[in-house]
């Protein structure tokens, strides 16, 4: 590399050296003006000299810099990485114009499909779907969800973010526990929406997590009410939901309503040493139709529901981390209709409160939740009562439900620290669960013999990010009263997410 | 006489046979944690003798013969996602660094400390390019983001009270270390620690504080679970048996170019780490020993830890550390006297016989 410098160095010397022969023949200089030429010379020569020095401790800097047994690139490399350069980022537009789904907000896309196998000794009623009305029964079954979420609003500064989710269920109506516990009970096998909200973040959501929350929800929603009807699968590890959300009066609370509904918490106690985040105090509150989903108000009142949980304030590794006890309120009205005439005709709108308490302690790996929630109901003293009669009766209804459950293997389904971890492949810690739950029912407690018991032995699988298999058994046991005979159950799905 | 002795030896046979059974007991796996991960979340770790280790499968080598398997974690949520994973017993070794280790025993879990894993490691305080922000001064009321719960944010607030600052007069943000670059990046918050050079070389950021006062940072360490270390005592020295042994290649100058191409497998570029390292010796960066600047340094992180107000139980560093395996291995390995000791303020202290 000094060779071509040593060059320059040479022909400015010759050019020097052939301008000083040039102007000497052409007049004799005096030796005064010779000696001025020989010093204009040597400096220039000393300036040349001087550059070439610097630029070699340059290279030489550069050297120094370059790994041992490196090999420099050349002009013609780094043009062929500029050239696979081009390439990608032609093949990225076109491939982000033709093969990529757009949408005008940002969005993902996401959803569960259920393959089901239930099988019940239990006599089934004649229904359209199921019209001789077997002694026992066995079925395959399918249902799914998909869901759109995103972001319509990002405050970057304090992340008051508006977000929306919009999604859908399709349940086949023989499969009896099809995991979306909103929406069951409607006996046909369509396509229908279950979330269709906007969600607003009213206080700032950095991500702290000493930061208290608060959002606003407006639309149609999961309603805050107990466990069983809004938890995930962390504290609700069965297949089945709990008799009081089946087809009882009790089922409201696990429906999902319309309306605005505001949820928050107070002093969480952050524990960053295991980014640890439990507030003390979250709370609830909202007014919706009361009528359900997909469908319009059918009375001019309000339903009204709040709920309040506290939360024991200890550090992660306490005994006591994530033992939680929550109250639960709804007040409503319903519509009572005299089945003497098609349409009913109505006589009143009847009173419908329900109140619940449960306690949950989420130690992974142990587990342990209860939930006792009461109905009382206004109803008709007759089903084709005088619409003159605005006489009432009021029943009341109790559901409890006990659930242990214990989680072995990698335990890291739901921490967020644990499944986040560096790797190359689709690699996912395994999490098994095995639980045992106690679900009484009593449907009028005014009345004895009355009450139906179910006991569910189970094991879950979760294998993969979104993907779990689980099956369970079932003992049911029903009072005299019901004049029903006991029944098995059994359960097995694989539900897989997107 | 004879029946005494006889009895005498029946009694120890009998203790002692079990006891030799014990010590024999083979863990199936050993499960060994990283408070960190590679760019983008690659399972690669870098800067300290356990990463080496691991780039370079020694733990495996000396544990395949007894068919027992080596489990590498790296946890992107750092230090505290290391103290969840020890918590429910799921990790056997780790390298963390000071503030999630102190918390973690504060909450009381039980850990030994075994060696240095680095020590000495340089970071900045950089703010994006077109900031009026010049000095530290100058982060009163700004938005700064760190790992909260990490080594990272005891540095910060060392950092702060040096210029009369405490978090509550910024506003900190969490975020993870890449998350950090993407805010930085686009200006979403206003300093960040880092040591990358990344997006200093794009022209995204600019550094106005170099943090390498041995006093700012802690090392960083190795410990084994208290639980792990009762059972399998003989795992654990040759665990540190082979990591001192791994350690004399790391340091050995002529590997200088090899450890930092080993490295740069988490993503992070080569040039990086021959910038951190730039005028320190290996053998001092990756220096394993529990020396005078280690435990100062350990009981240091201890105190301020409280003083900021990380934890509000007080925490000892009695029967922490726990160096008669490292003894043990430099005896073996005849290593003493092979890396330099330091004294409390991170100077190096005369060698000994010297």
């Amino acid at each position: 590399m000094n060779h071509p410098r040593k060059t320059v160095l040479a022909v400015a010397i010759g050019a020097a050296l052939l301008s000083l022969a040039g102007s000497a023949s052409a007049a004799a200089p005096s030796n005064e003006e010779l000696l001025k030429q020989l010093s204009a010379l040597k400096a220039t020569v000393e300036s040349l000299q001087k550059q070439v020095r610097e630029q070699g401790d340059a290279l030489e800097k550069t050297r120094e810099n370059i790994p041992q047994g490196a090999e420099i690139a050349t002009t013609q490399d780094v043009e062929g990485v500029r050239s696979q350069l081009e390439d990608y980022k032609y093949d990225s537009a076109r491939n982000r114009e033709y093969k990529t789904a757009l949408s005008s907000r940002g969005l993902t896309i996401g959803g569960t499909l259920t393959g089901s196998y239930a099988s019940s000794t239990e006599a089934s009623a004649s229904t359209a779907n199921n019209p001789r009305g077997e002694a026992a029964e066995t079925s395959f079954g399918v249902a799914a969800t998909l869901s759109f979420a995103g972001n319509l609003y990002r405050d970057y500064a304090e992340g008051r973010n508006l977000d929306y989710r919009l999604a859908f269920a399709y349940s086949n109506p023989k499969l009896a526990n099809n995991g979306s516990t909103n929406t069951s009970g409607q006996g046909d096998s369509v396509v229908r929406m279950t979330d269709a909200y906007i969600q607003y973040k009213v206080l700032p959501d950095t991500g702290a997590l000493e930061e208290p929350k608060l959002t606003a929800t407006f639309g149609q929603q999961k309603i805050p009410f107990g466990l069983e009807g809004q938890v995930s699968d962390e504290l609700k590890p069965t297949v089945s939901t709990a008799q009081f959300l089946g087809e009882s009066a009790l089922k409201n609370i696990g429906q999902r309503q319309i309306g605005l509904i505001f949820r928050g918490d107070l002093w969480p106690n952050a524990d960053y040493g295991f980014n640890y985040r439990a507030p003390i105090v979250e709370y609830a509150f909202g007014v919706v139709n009361g009528n359900g989903a997909n469908t319009a108000d059918d009375n001019s009142r309000k339903d009204y529901l709040g709920r309040i949980t506290f939360t024991v304030p200890i550090d992660y590794n306490s005994w006591f981390r994530e033992l939680k006890f929550g109250l639960s309120y709804y007040d409503g009205r319903k519509i009572l209709t005299n089945n003497a005439a098609t349409p009913g005709l109505v006589i009143d709108a009847g009173k419908s409160v329900r109140r619940g308490l449960d306690i949950s302690y989420n130690h992974n790996p142990i587990g342990i939740t209860y939930e006792l929630a009461d109905g009382a109901d206004d109803e008709l003293l007759t089903a084709a009562q005088a619409v003159t009669n605005k006489n009432t009766k009021r029943v009341s209804r109790r559901g409890q439900v006990l659930t242990l459950f214990y989680n072995f293997g990698d335990i890291a389904q739901w921490s967020k620290n644990l499944n986040r971890v560096g790797k190359f492949d689709d690699y996912w810690p395994t999490t098994s669960q095995v639980y045992y739950r106690y679900d009484t029912w009593d449907q009028n407690r005014a009345v004895s013999g009355d009450t139906s018991l179910k006991q569910t032995i189970g094991y879950n699988l979760f294998f993969a990010e979104t993907t779990k298999f689980q099956i369970g058994a079932t003992r049911t046991q029903y009072d005299k009263g019901l004049a029903k005979p006991n029944a098995w159950d059994i359960t097995a799905q694989f539900q897989y997410g997107f | 006489m004879k029946k005494f002795v006889s009895l005498i030896a029946t009694a120890l046979i009998a203790v002692g046979l079990p006891l030799a059974a014990q010590a024999q007991e083979n863990p199936k796996t050993i499960r060994i944690a990283f408070s960190s991960a590679g760019v983008g979340g690659k399972p690669a770790a870098a800067s300290g003798l356990l990463a080496t280790a691991h780039q370079r499968g020694i733990l495996e080598k000396e544990f395949a013969k007894d068919g027992i398997k080596v489990e590498w974690t790296f946890f992107v949520g750092a230090g505290p996602a290391t103290n969840e994973a020890l918590a429910l017993k799921k990790i056997d070794f780790a390298t963390q660094g000071d503030l999630p280790l102190v918390v973690a025993r504060a909450n009381g879990l039980r850990t030994r400390i075994l060696l240095t894993d680095s020590r000495f490691s340089r970071n900045y305080v950089v703010v994006p390019t077109a900031s009026t922000i010049q000095t530290l001064e100058d982060l009163r009321g700004k938005k700064i983001t760190v790992q909260k719960g990490t080594a990272g944010q005891l540095t910060l607030n060392r950092l702060l009270t040096q210029v009369g600052l405490k978090e509550s007069d910024l506003k900190v943000i969490d975020m993870i270390s890449d998350s950090q670059k993407a805010a930085l990046s686009t200006g979403d918050v206003d300093a960040a620690i880092q040591s990358s050079t990344d997006l200093v070389v794009r022209g995204l950021v600019r550094r106005i504080y170099k943090i390498e006062d041995p006093k700012l940072q802690a090392p960083s360490q190795v410990w084994v679970a208290e639980e792990f270390e009762a059972k399998y005592p003989h795992i654990v020295q040759r665990f540190v048996t082979a990591l001192l042994r791994e350690s004399v290649w790391a340091v050995d100058e002529k590997n200088r170019d090899e450890l930092f191409r080993l490295w740069s497998k988490t993503g992070n570029p080569y040039s990086d780490y021959k910038e951190d390292f730039k005028g320190w010796a290996l053998r001092d960066r990756l220096n394993p020993l529990i020396d005078e600047y280690y435990t100062s340094s350990l009981n240091k992180s201890i105190a301020e830890v409280k003083q900021f107000r990380f934890v509000r139980r007080d925490v000892t560093a009695d029967g922490w550390i726990e160096p008669k395996y490292q003894q043990a291995a430099l005896k073996e390995l005849k290593l003493e006297g092979f890396w330099d000791e330091f004294d409390a303020d991170g100077k190096r202290k005369k060698p000994a016989g010297k």
